[in-house]
């Protein structure tokens, strides 16, 4: 684990640590927030001071507990989502890659249809006809996201199918499993970078939907918290944008920069 | 011709997704909202007795298909709730402003990326800023660029106007429209230009990147070919039919790019109709965008198949 991390360059390194102190963050979150995220009982729309250190919202909460807990819920969605598209998009892949035939091609004219269409609408009909809980906003990206999953490691998956290790296990009639075993070391450096893209865009998605107003309203996401920052009719009067708006901007940018930027294949990074 | 039946399937497909959908969603508030008319305040009478009409949700699942095919063919995609006024109208008078804007960008900034991309493949390394930098710009989602842009630019310097296409009561003909609409369209344009110029410009760069190390380029090296022939002629020819590709793609992007950057801009095309769309609950309106948009997807691809189609047969 060390050495693999030593071997990243320096854009990689940074990114992991980044990401390593985002998901501390998110562990900790219910330490580390000074009120509870529901407590709406603070004075209203108080500049930044030392007991609310980011101030306190329109309602009256106080947006560092917010954007804390942003970091739970958002984090929460990435990789929940991320590992759900990776594992459907790779199994699909590898099931059609396996039997191939009439199960490959609808599999993969499926997928097509899903890749040409711009996903980002899909994503919000489905959400949006949906109750409004957390779920299924989960549901809708990981329905809609596994299909580019599924078109490249398909491509990789037939390419390793062609090595003379997994032909030797088909030829001695080794059932799935055997020839999973062997594909696995092959395929698993490309999940991890799938998981760590697909993470990114599920939080691009859901900041998305929450711009347009969809998903559940009590899970406050990064998303959610630049939707009331906008919505909030005086924020640009005085400076309140710099404490309302401006921080889960922040966290939001790095966090999908800094995932871009460990999956990016870019030699020169 | 077999690609012909192909995206007839493709399209079939979407029109069944969007009729089974709002039906098999869990909770879909689609039929819960005939009976509690209660929790749609601001639909009328009229809308609801439209609505009714429109989807007869009182008839078995069959012949509701049959009838919502019957009226996709007709073009009648119903009647929407909080425009109170034919979602196909609706659409109609939006769409142009959207296709303005997306065409408009994708031209712009696919002959920068290109340009851009071509000259650091060549040159080799480029620095790592610049990557970097673009890198980000592509991983930041578009709405919050046009956010960025909209508060520094527009409400905070007060340079170019912060919403719609053109002034309030302004109309065609008078003196000063056309001004007027380039005006308020500098600003979503540039956030779509500027959003959409790192991918072309990554991918550009590396196809060059491989054209170069071809031997055929590199024997025009020692044929000392000029550089204005070479690199025409050597490498742009070769990276055409990728960047086909890619622009396939970016076509379809640019599509979704523009809704978002509509809905922050308040510019009146189709971004702008799915946003009050979604906050109105109005679904005969929600369901016609996502036909539109994925008809437009498969009609992209399909004429992007009949181009690299065209090119094959010449070489």
């Amino acid at each position: 684990m060390l050495y693999s991390f030593k071997r990243l360059s320096k854009t990689k390194k940074v990114s992991t640590i980044i990401l390593i102190a985002f998901l501390f963050v998110a562990i900790f979150s219910n330490f580390l927030m000074p009120y509870s995220h529901e407590d709406i009982s603070h004075p209203r729309l108080l500049e930044p001071s030392r007991s609310y250190l980011l101030g306190t919202d329109e309602i009256g909460h106080d947006i560092f507990s917010l954007l804390i807990y942003g970091f739970r819920v958002t984090i929460f969605i990435a990789i929940i989502s991320g590992l759900f598209t990776t594992l459907i998009g790779t199994s699909l892949a590898y099931i059609s890659a396996y039997y191939g035939g009439a199960i490959k091609t609808i599999i993969s004219e499926t997928a097509n249809l899903f890749v040409i269409v711009p996903e980002i609408v899909m994503i919000m009909f489905f959400s949006s006809l949906a109750r409004p809980k957390l779920i299924y906003t989960i549901m809708a990206i990981v329905f809609f996201s596994w299909p580019k999953v599924y078109k490249i490691a398909l491509f990789k998956i037939m390419n390793y199918m062609e090595k003379n290790k997994v032909k030797y296990t088909l030829l001695i009639k080794g059932n799935w499993v055997d020839v999973l075993k062997k594909l696995l070391p092959d395929i698993l450096p490309v999940m991890s970078t799938f998981f760590v893209l697909q993470c990114n865009k599920a939080v691009m998605y859901e900041a998305s939907l929450s711009f347009f107003g969809i998903g559940d309203p009590l899970k406050k996401t990064w998303g959610k918290l630049i939707r009331a920052a906008l919505d909030y009719d005086e924020l640009y009067y005085d400076s309140t944008f710099l404490w309302y708006l401006l921080p889960p901007v922040l966290c939001l940018i790095v966090f999908v920069i800094a995932l871009t930027l460990l999956a990016s294949e870019n030699d020169e990074l | 011709m077999k690609s012909l039946i192909k995206y007839f399937v493709y399209i079939s497909l979407i029109i069944a997704l969007s009729f089974a959908l709002p039906r098999l969603i869990p909770g879909s508030p689609l039929f819960a909202m005939v009976e509690d008319v209660s929790s749609v305040g601001n639909m009328t009478k009229d809308a609801l007795k439209a609505f009714e009409k429109y989807y007869s949700p009182e008839l078995p699942l069959l012949e509701q298909f049959a009838k919502y095919l019957n009226n996709i063919f007709k073009l009648d995609f119903g009647y929407s709730f909080y425009y109170k006024m034919s979602v196909l109208q609706l659409i109609k008078g939006r769409v142009g402003w959207t296709l303005l804007l997306s065409f408009l960008s994708i031209g712009i900034s696919s002959l920068i990326g290109i340009f851009l991309g071509i000259r650091s493949g060549l040159k080799g390394r480029e620095s790592k800023l610049l990557v970097s930098s673009f890198i980000s710009i592509h991983a930041t989602p578009t709405f919050l660029i046009a956010a960025i842009f909209q508060i520094i630019i527009a409400y905070k310097l007060r340079l170019l106007p912060a919403t719609g296409a053109y002034t309030t009561g302004a109309s065609f003909g008078q003196p000063g429209y056309i001004l007027d609409v380039i005006n308020h369209m500098i600003l979503p344009l540039l956030v779509l230009v500027i959003s959409q110029i790192p991918p072309i410009y990554l991918f550009a760069k590396n196809s060059t990147a491989n054209v170069k190390k071809e031997q055929f380029v590199k024997m025009a090296t020692y044929l000392k070919i000029n550089k204005k022939d070479m690199y025409l002629k050597y490498i742009f020819k070769n990276i055409i039919p990728e960047l086909l590709g890619r622009l396939n793609i970016q076509f379809v992007l640019a599509i979704t790019g523009s809704i978002f950057v509509e809905a922050v801009f308040s510019y009146p095309g189709l971004g702008q109709l799915l946003r009050s769309a979604i906050s109105y609950r109005d679904y005969p309106l929600l369901q016609a965008i996502l036909l539109v948009c994925c008809t437009y997807g498969i009609v992209v691809n399909f004429i992007f198949e009949l181009i690299a189609l065209k090119n094959v047969k010449r070489c």
